[in-house]
C-alpha cells in the first residue's frame, strides 16, 4: 500500500470511528450534566450501553470500539496517543457499565467524563489523520 | 405522546433509530414523519423515496452520512457486491458515503428541500464531494455545537424558522425565491453590525422599503432613519445638505444648519442614488467612513459622527468607478463584496402569485375599499357581509371553482399569463401599481360585481385594462430609455457641458441605430458613407461601442 493510500485509509477509519463512537457516546448529552441522578443514569445507558443498533440488537460503546479496533487499529502507529487513551477509557467503561443500574453518583460522573474524553479523542484522531 | 398533526414535517434518513427518537422528544412543534407503524426513520433511499415523493412530503430532511446497511439497499445500484477484497473495499466506500448518494437522488426530486447532513463539513470523505456541498445552498452540515441531539434539534428549529418566515416584513416583500432567502439571511447577519452597507437593484425593486422596514429596525440603532436622495439636491447644495453649514460660510448661510449626517446621529443615513454625489461630497463621505468624522461647510474643525451609512444605487458602480465618476476608494469602503443585491422582478416570477396576494391583501384591508365592497355585496343581493369576511384574488378558472370565500376578485388565466410574460421594468413597485389599479377599477367600475351560482360575489378584473396598463408600462420604460438625458453640470465649464451633451446625444443615436455606425451616419448626415467620422467622434468622446452594447 502506498503512503498516500495508507493515509487515505487512516483518515477514512478515523472518520468511521468518530461517526460510530465519538458522535453517539455524547448524542443524548445535554449542554450541562444532569443534576438528577436518574436522568444522568438514563442518558448514560442510552449513549454508552445502547450506543448503536445492528439488526435490532443494541451494541455498547465497548462493542463498537472493539469491533473497530479489530479491523482498523493496524493502520495507526502502535503508540498512537489518542488511540491509547481511547483504549484505556473504553477499558474503564467495560469495568463500570455492567453495574450501571446501581452505580453511585460519582461513578456516573466518571462515566460522563469518560464519554467526553472518548468524543474528544475521536475528534483529535480525525484532525491528525487529515493532515 | 401526542404528535402535532400540523406544523412542519421532518424526515429522518439514518440507519440508526436514535436520531429520530431524540428529535421526536426534543421538537414539540415538529412532525417526525412515520415510515411505518411506530417507525420514525428511513434506513435507506428505498424507504425514503416514497415519502419524499408523496404529496405531503417533508419540509426538511435530516440525513446521516454513513449507513451500515445491506448491499441490496446501498446506492448507487443496490446490487450484491460479493466478498472479494475489492468488494469489501467498495462496500465500505459506499457505506461511508451513502448519505451523499442519497442526497444526490433527493436533489433530483427537490433542488431546494433543506437537508441537514449530520456530519461536519471538514469530515466529508472526498474533496470533490465537499466542494459540491459548499455550492449547495440548501444543504447544511453540523458545527461543533450541533453534534449532540440537542444541538441538532436547535439547528433543525433554526432552519425551519428561516424557511417559514413571513413573506413580507412591513412593505418589503421577500417571497420564496432562493435569492431573496439568501438575501434575508445575509441581512440578518449584516444589519446589526456597524458596517456600511451597499444596496444594488433596479428601480422599483424595493430598496427603500428594505432599509426602512428591515435594515434599520434590525440594526437596533436608537437614532432615526434619515433617507436622502442624492439626485434631488442641486450639486452646489449637496455638501451643505449632507454635512450642514456654519453661519456665514457662503452668501445665504444666515445661520448654522445641521445636515442629514447629524440628523441621523445614532441611527441610519440612507443615501439613495449615491452615484450622483459630487467629487467633493464623495471625498467628504469617504472621510466620514474612514475616520468617523465630518465637517460642516465653512467649519474649521472636524466633528465625530455616530451615523451608520447605507448606500444604494441602480447604476453599475463598478463601471462608474472605472470611468472616474465614482471614486474607487469610496466604492471599496462601501464593501462591494458584501453588496446586497435586489433582483429585478423578472428574476422572481415564481413570487408573482404571493406578491399578488400581498398587494390584494393590502387593498382589501383598506377600510374605504372594505366599505365599498360591503355596499356592492349588498347591492348584488348577497346579504350583509360579516366583519370577518375574507376576500381573495383568484387568477385562474380552476382555483375559482374551488375557492370558498364569499367575495372574489377574478382575473382570467390568459390575462395572468400576460402578467408573467411582462418584463416589469418598474419591478415590484410597478406591479403593485398595476394590480392596485386593476382592483380599483373592478371595485369602483360599474357593473363588474355579479352573483354566481354558489352565492359568491365576483368582481371581474378587466383583462383589456390590464393589457392597456402593461402596454403603457412598456412604453414608459422605452421612452425613459430613449430620452435624451441632459447631463448635470459638474465642472461649470461650457466646453465640458457641451461635450457631455454630445456624448448623451451620440449614445441615444447609438441605441436607436442598434449599434450600427452606418445607420447613425445616415440619421445624422443623410449618408452612411460618413460612418467612419461618426465612429471616430464616438471614440474621441470616450465612448465605447462594446460598453454601450
Amino acid at each position: 500500500m502506498s503512503t498516500e493510500e495508507r493515509r487515505g485509509r487512516r483518515r477514512a477509519a478515523a472518520l468511521r470511528l468518530k461517526h460510530d463512537l465519538g458522535k453517539y457516546v455524547r448524542f443524548a448529552a445535554p449542554a450541562r450534566r444532569e443534576a438528577d441522578v436518574g436522568a444522568l443514569r438514563a442518558r448514560l445507558r442510552a449513549d454508552l450501553l445502547e450506543t448503536r443498533r445492528s439488526g435490532g440488537a443494541a451494541r455498547s460503546a465497548v462493542d463498537v470500539f472493539r469491533e473497530w479496533e479489530s479491523e482498523e487499529r493496524g493502520l495507526f502507529d502502535a503508540d498512537d496517543a489518542d488511540l491509547e487513551t481511547l483504549a484505556r477509557a473504553v477499558s474503564r467503561l467495560e469495568e463500570l457499565l455492567p453495574t450501571l443500574s446501581g452505580l453511585e453518583e460519582r461513578r456516573l460522573v466518571e462515566l460522563d467524563e469518560l464519554s467526553l474524553e472518548i468524543a474528544r479523542r475521536c475528534r483529535s484522531l480525525v484532525l491528525r489523520s487529515s493532515k | 405522546m401526542t404528535r402535532p398533526s400540523r406544523g412542519p414535517a421532518v424526515l429522518v434518513v439514518d440507519d440508526q433509530p436514535r436520531t429520530a427518537s431524540l428529535l421526536s422528544r426534543l421538537l414539540d412543534e415538529v412532525r417526525i414523519l412515520e415510515i411505518g407503524p411506530g417507525r420514525l426513520h428511513a434506513t435507506s433511499w428505498r424507504e425514503a423515496e416514497p415519502i419524499v415523493r408523496s404529496e405531503r412530503g417533508p419540509d426538511l430532511v435530516v440525513l446521516d452520512l454513513r449507513f451500515e446497511i445491506p448491499d441490496e439497499e446501498l446506492l448507487p445500484d443496490r446490487q450484491p457486491l460479493g466478498d472479494s477484497p475489492a468488494a469489501r473495499r467498495e462496500r465500505r466506500d459506499r457505506r461511508d458515503r451513502q448519505g451523499l448518494f442519497i442526497l444526490e437522488r433527493l436533489r433530483r426530486l427537490d433542488p431546494d428541500l433543506p437537508v441537514v447532513l449530520t456530519t461536519a463539513h471538514e469530515e466529508i470523505p472526498f474533496e470533490e464531494d465537499a466542494l459540491r456541498l459548499r455550492a449547495d445552498a440548501f444543504t447544511y452540515t453540523v458545527g461543533d455545537e450541533e453534534t449532540t441531539g440537542e444541538g441538532l434539534a436547535r439547528l433543525v428549529t433554526r432552519i425551519l424558522a428561516e424557511r417559514h418566515q413571513p413573506l413580507s416584513t412591513g412593505r418589503f416583500f421577500w417571497g420564496r425565491t432562493p435569492a431573496l432567502r439568501e438575501l434575508r439571511r445575509r441581512i440578518a447577519a449584516l444589519a446589526p453590525t456597524p458596517l456600511p452597507l451597499l444596496l444594488s437593484g433596479p428601480t422599483g425593486s424595493g430598496k427603500n422599503h428594505l432599509v426602512r422596514e428591515v435594515i434599520h429596525p434590525l440594526s437596533g440603532r436608537k437614532g432615526p432613519l434619515v433617507a436622502f436622495d442624492c439626485a434631488t439636491v442641486p450639486e452646489t447644495l449637496l455638501q451643505a445638505a449632507l454635512f450642514g453649514v456654519v453661519k456665514g460660510a457662503y452668501t445665504g448661510a444666515v445661520a448654522d444648519r445641521p445636515g442629514v449626517f447629524e440628523a441621523a446621529a445614532g441611527g441610519t443615513l440612507f443615501l439613495d442614488e449615491i452615484e450622483n454625489l459630487t467629487q467633493d461630497a464623495q471625498k467628504a463621505l469617504l472621510l466620514a467612513l474612514n475616520d468617523g468624522v465630518f465637517r460642516r461647510v465653512g467649519a474649521t474643525a472636524d466633528t465625530p459622527h455616530t451615523t451608520r451609512i447605507v448606500a444604494a444605487s441602480n447604476a453599475d458602480l463598478g463601471r462608474l468607478a472605472v470611468d472616474g465618476t465614482l471614486r474607487a476608494d469610496l466604492l471599496m469602503r462601501l464593501n462591494p463584496a458584501l453588496a446586497l443585491r435586489l433582483p429585478p422582478l423578472v428574476e422572481r416570477l415564481d413570487d408573482l402569485p404571493d406578491l399578488a396576494d400581498e398587494v390584494a391583501g393590502r387593498f382589501f384591508a383598506n377600510p374605504v375599499h372594505r366599505r365599498e365592497i360591503a355596499a356592492q355585496v349588498r347591492a348584488a343581493g348577497a346579504g350583509e357581509p360579516d366583519a370577518g369576511d375574507a376576500f381573495a384574488l383568484v387568477t385562474d378558472e380552476e382555483s375559482l371553482a374551488r375557492r370558498r370565500e364569499r367575495v372574489l376578485f377574478f382575473l382570467p388565466r390568459k390575462a395572468w399569463q400576460a402578467v408573467r410574460k411582462h418584463p416589469w421594468p418598474g419591478n415590484v413597485r410597478q406591479f403593485e401599481m398595476v394590480l392596485t389599479d386593476l382592483l380599483s377599477a373592478a371595485l369602483y367600475g360599474r357593473g363588474s360585481a355579479s352573483l354566481d351560482r354558489k352565492g359568491r360575489v365576483l368582481f371581474s378584473l378587466d383583462p383589456r385594462l390590464l393589457f392597456d396598463l402593461l402596454r403603457e408600462a412598456r412604453g414608459t420604460a422605452r421612452a425613459a430609455e430613449e430620452a435624451l438625458v441632459l447631463p448635470k453640470p459638474k465642472t461649470g465649464s461650457v466646453e465640458e457641458y457641451r461635450r457631455e451633451l454630445e456624448r448623451s446625444a451620440l449614445r441615444l443615436l447609438f441605441r436607436e441605430a442598434k449599434g450600427d455606425f452606418e445607420r447613425m451616419a445616415e440619421i445624422m448626415t443623410g449618408s452612411a458613407a460618413d460612418h467612419r467620422a461618426v465612429r471616430l467622434r464616438f471614440n474621441r468622446l470616450g465612448l465605447s461601442a462594446k460598453a454601450e452594447r
